[in-house]
């Protein structure tokens, strides 16, 4: 059933109209004729039928609008005038009107009745219904209007509202819904007959219906159309409880039925979802520009700084607060900004979008400080709005530039070295400046040779061995004979190290050569110098040799020869003492005697000499001595040689020197002996031989309290022939303490002496710490 | 009946003199027979030239050999006597003013019985003398004759 049946089914709406009795008197001036006329030209069809439901009236207007003349209606059934299906009801209704004490009324004003043409077209009215008592009969007259226009206006406000792509909602003043559209049922998710008839206050979310409902009424007193709620956020309520954002406006409009609101509402989750989006990205993007490392900064086209991010800040040491609006050439060194801002300009002028600023050379910044710093740049360009907008993207590369320079400064101490790079059969892949002035060729002249045959290279040991060595090791050192490029032959010193890829195979050969000829040449010479000088030594040596033999002959046959006279001028002084002494006086004895002193002296002196001579020139024999022991055996020699004697005499123990056994022992035994000699008046005799270790030598010392020596003639002691006493006081040549001194100075060590008259002496002797010989 | 005698192998007339002196001042009365060198030494050990018909079963007690000698010199003398069977034995004393130490060394690897250095100082000669004396006259026991 359509819903217009269902309307006209329900029954006769009934607005009561006042219901007085019809008083059928007509006026006087209202003939028969003038209400016939009045009648006729009303514009509204009027049809008056029985209570037989038989057509008593029938005017112009009702033909017109039936199609059908009167002169057919009249004493019809009114029923061929109303659609087949609502006949039944139709008459009922008239009958039921009939039977109340109602005179008139308006039929159905509320739905939709039709009627029926003659042609079979049906088209809705709108209709009035009267009844009146004339003459003992009932007439009932309808007043009818075709009403199809408006209902097709009607229609066609529907269609139109139903098609808004908004929602639209029609609320009267008291604030109920009257009409909502498909849109408003879909976002709010209700059947319309479940909100047309509510409180528009159900589409309002709970927290705010209060207010809603005050600003209805303060929207009703002043109704103007306008957006609703402007600057706050509104929320339209759906049926399942979830809110969602609207935007809603809202127009007065009067109808029919009175004043009533026309509220648009839009749903804008979308929107407001965009905006989110939007808005996060903004804060993204900006996020971005602030955390760029490198410097943001956007001018537009009077290069007027726009943007300034942090980096920049950083960058310029100038707050961007301060940078907006300046302008960007305040960032550049003075005598760069003519080309920049030309640069600028004829980038603004091509159709380019973006490129980096690299092409002018180097360009630099200028910081707030006044300094320079050089940078790398890009530069894009952006139109919006139809104004142009430069963003230039900064990085400050001062210190990639120090590295490159550090590293082309490497570069270039590299290339001073001698290198050449070859593939595994030796063939040159590289070839820098260093070997190319070592060698005298160029890189082109030897890439793609091989090496070995280039160079005419000796090799110390095979190839083939030196290459496994190579692969074993990953390196090889070794000296090499080369020819260079004109033919002059240099020994080089090559490192070669073997380069791996990434698979660890073997690929290529590094090879660092270092010209070591002038070296070789030079060591070589030192060689033969040294074999000369070597030579010259033995040469000399030998010479030594035979001089010393010839001298140690000498020394022999010397003193044999000189001593045999010697022992006869003694032996017969001797002699004639012993024989003739009864026939010689005092004096002649007492020559006698002072001739055989004299002899006798001679021979000690003779004696002595040559122990000097032949310790000068004996060779020195160093081993591990054991002084102590030396010195104990002398001195029980002494002490055996003259038993009456009162002596202390203290050796020290452990002291052990490197030293010529033999010749020490002389040392020893001249010292000691002199120290007994010179003791030899005291009744008890002090004697000590100690020694310590002081400053990387030993200090020996032999310590009497005899005869002493005046300090003043020490630097007399060690020098040959030289006595402090005369040979009355003490006997002795003067020779044994130079033969102290020579022996001590022969072992590199030094002699002193230290003494006072009658208090005694003290000689010292150093020796170098015994150093155990190094086994080769 | 066999005397016991010794022979001096002494160049120098003085020594020669003092060394008999002092023999002498020792009591030692033995026959002294006097070779002037090397080769008159060696003529009497062996019976030769000089002394061709000595008896070579009178050989002497003691050899005091001096090794300076013209000619034959000492060390010379020394070796032929221990090379010859018949003198290997004979007690040979060096007797010799040089105190190196090659002489000496020499003289042992030669087979001397003993070295003594000819003091300067007449007494100690005569006391070195009168040692030697007594004890290779008196004190040893030498080897049997023959």
């Amino acid at each position: 059933m359509s819903s217009d049946e269902q309307e006209q089914a329900k029954g006769i709406n009934d607005k009561q109209v006042a219901s007085n009795p019809v008083d059928t008197r007509l006026p006087s001036h209202l003939t028969e004729s003038r209400l016939a006329g009045i009648i006729d030209s009303a514009i509204d069809a009027i049809i008056t039928v029985n209570q037989d439901y038989k057509i008593q009236v029938f005017n112009r207007a009702a033909e017109n609008m039936f199609q059908c003349p009167a002169s057919e209606a009249l004493g019809d059934s009114l029923d061929r005038f109303i659609p087949a299906r609502f006949r039944d009801t139709h008459s009922s209704h008239i009958s039921g009107f009939g039977k109340t004490g109602v005179s008139s009324r308006a039929m159905a004003s509320a739905r939709s009745i039709y009627g029926l043409r003659t042609n079979g077209e049906e088209f809705p009215i709108e209709a009035s219904i009267s009844q009146v008592e004339a003459d003992g009969q009932r007439l009932f007259t309808v007043i009818m209007r075709d009403v199809s226009e408006r209902v097709r206006a009607e229609k066609r406000f529907r269609q139109l509202i139903e098609s808004m792509p908004n929602g639209i909602v029609m609320v009267d003043k008291s604030g109920t819904i009257t009409l909502v559209n498909e849109q408003i049922e879909r976002s709010f998710g209700y059947a319309r007959s479940e909100i047309v008839g509510k409180s528009i206050e159900i589409l309002v979310p709970m927290r705010v219906r209060d207010r809603h409902h005050e600003f209805r009424t303060v929207f009703i007193a002043n109704p103007e159309a306008r957006p609703m709620g402007s600057g706050r956020d509104l929320f339209g309520l759906r049926k399942d409880g979830t809110e969602f954002p609207v935007e809603i406006g809202l127009s007065p409009i009067s109808t029919e039925a009175g004043a009533m609101v026309l509220a648009t509402i839009v749903d804008i989750s979308e929107r407001k979802h965009a905006e989110v989006v939007v808005r996060q990205s903004k804060e993204q993007l900006a996020g971005i520009i602030g955390s760029a490392m490198d410097a943001i900064v956007s001018v537009d086209e009077d290069e007027t700084i726009v943007l300034f991010n942090n980096s920049a800040e950083k960058m310029f040491l100038y707050p961007s607060e301060d940078a907006l609006g300046k302008k960007l050439s305040q960032f550049i060194p003075e005598r760069f900004r003519p080309s920049h801002n030309e640069h600028i300009k004829n980038f603004g002028r091509t159709n380019v979008s973006k490129r980096t600023m690299g092409s002018l050379g180097a360009i630099f910044g200028l910081r707030a400080d006044g300094t320079e710093f050089p940078i790398e740049a890009s530069i894009s360009k952006l139109e919006a709005g139809g104004k142009k907008l430069y963003t230039v993207i900064l990085r400050d590369i001062s210190e990639r530039k120090r590295v490159e320079e550090a590293l082309r400064e490497q570069a270039r101490i590299l290339d001073l070295a001698p290198v050449l790079i070859s593939d595994l059969n030796s063939r040159i892949v590289f070839w820098n400046s260093g070997a190319e002035e070592m060698y005298g060729w160029k890189a082109d002249e030897v890439l793609e040779k091989s090496s070995h045959v280039l160079f005419k290279t000796e090799f110390p040991r095979p190839l083939e061995e030196i290459k496994a060595r190579l692969f074993a090791r990953g390196h090889w050192e070794g000296e090499l004979i080369h020819t260079r490029r004109d033919g002059e032959q240099i020994v080089v010193a090559s490192h070669w190290v073997l380069h791996k890829d990434e698979n660890n195979k073997p690929k290529a050969i590094l090879e660092v050569n270092n010209d070591i000829t002038d070296r070789r040449r030079a060591e070589q010479e030192v060689l033969r110098l040294n074999a000369e000088l070597e030579q010259r030594v033995a040469d000399r040596t030998a010479q030594l040799q035979t001089a010393n033999k010839e001298l140690e002959a000498f020394s022999y046959s010397v003193s044999h020869d000189l001593r045999a006279p010697l022992r006869h001028i003694n032996g017969f002084s001797q002699a004639l003492a012993e024989d003739y002494g009864d026939s010689l006086d005092e004096t002649a004895s007492g020559y006698l005697t002072e001739i055989r002193s004299a002899s006798q002296e001679m021979a000690q002196l003779i004696d002595d000499v040559l122990q000097l001579a032949r310790v000068t020139r004996t060779e020195l024999h160093r081993e591990k001595v054991d002084l102590s022991a030396t010195a104990k055996e002398i001195v029980s020699k002494l002490k055996t040689g003259d038993s009456t004697r009162v002596a202390t005499i203290e050796v020290a123990d452990g002291l052990i020197a490197a030293c010529d056994k033999r010749l020490m022992g002389i040392v020893l035994t001249n010292l000691l002996s002199n120290a007994w000699k010179f003791t030899s008046k005291r009744e008890k005799a002090e004697i000590s031989f100690s020694g310590s270790s002081q400053n990387g030598e030993v200090v020996y010392s032999v310590r009497d309290n005899g005869a002493g020596f005046d300090m003043a003639f020490s630097n007399k002691l060690f020098g040959t022939f030289q006595r402090l006493h005369s040979a009355n006081e003490f006997e002795g040549t003067g020779v044994g303490l130079a033969i102290v001194q020579r022996i001590i100075h022969r072992h590199g060590g030094r002699v002193w002496a230290e003494g006072k008259l009658n208090e005694g002496a003290t000689f010292y002797f150093s020796l170098p710490i015994w150093k155990e010989p190094e086994h080769a | 009946m066999h005397e016991k005698t010794i022979l001096l192998v002494e160049d120098n007339v003085r020594d020669e003199a003092l060394t008999l002196r002092a023999l002498r001042k020792s009591n030692i009365a033995n026959e002294v027979i006097v070779a002037r060198d090397g080769v008159e030494a060696l003529e009497y050990l062996f019976c030769t030239g000089t002394f061709e018909g000595r008896n070579p079963d009178q050989k002497p007690q003691l050899v005091l050999l001096d090794l300076k000698l013209p000619k034959v010199d000492g060390l010379q003398v020394l070796e032929k006597i221990r090379g010859d069977e018949r003198t290997r034995r004979l007690p040979v004393v060096i007797f010799t003013s040089s105190n190196e130490e090659e002489d000496l060394i020499r003289s042992y690897n030669l087979g001397a019985n003993s070295y003594v250095r000819k003091p300067v100082e007449f007494e100690k000669f005569l006391e070195a003398t009168k040692q030697l004396g007594l004890y290779w006259l008196v004190l040893n026991e030498s080897a049997p004759i023959g």
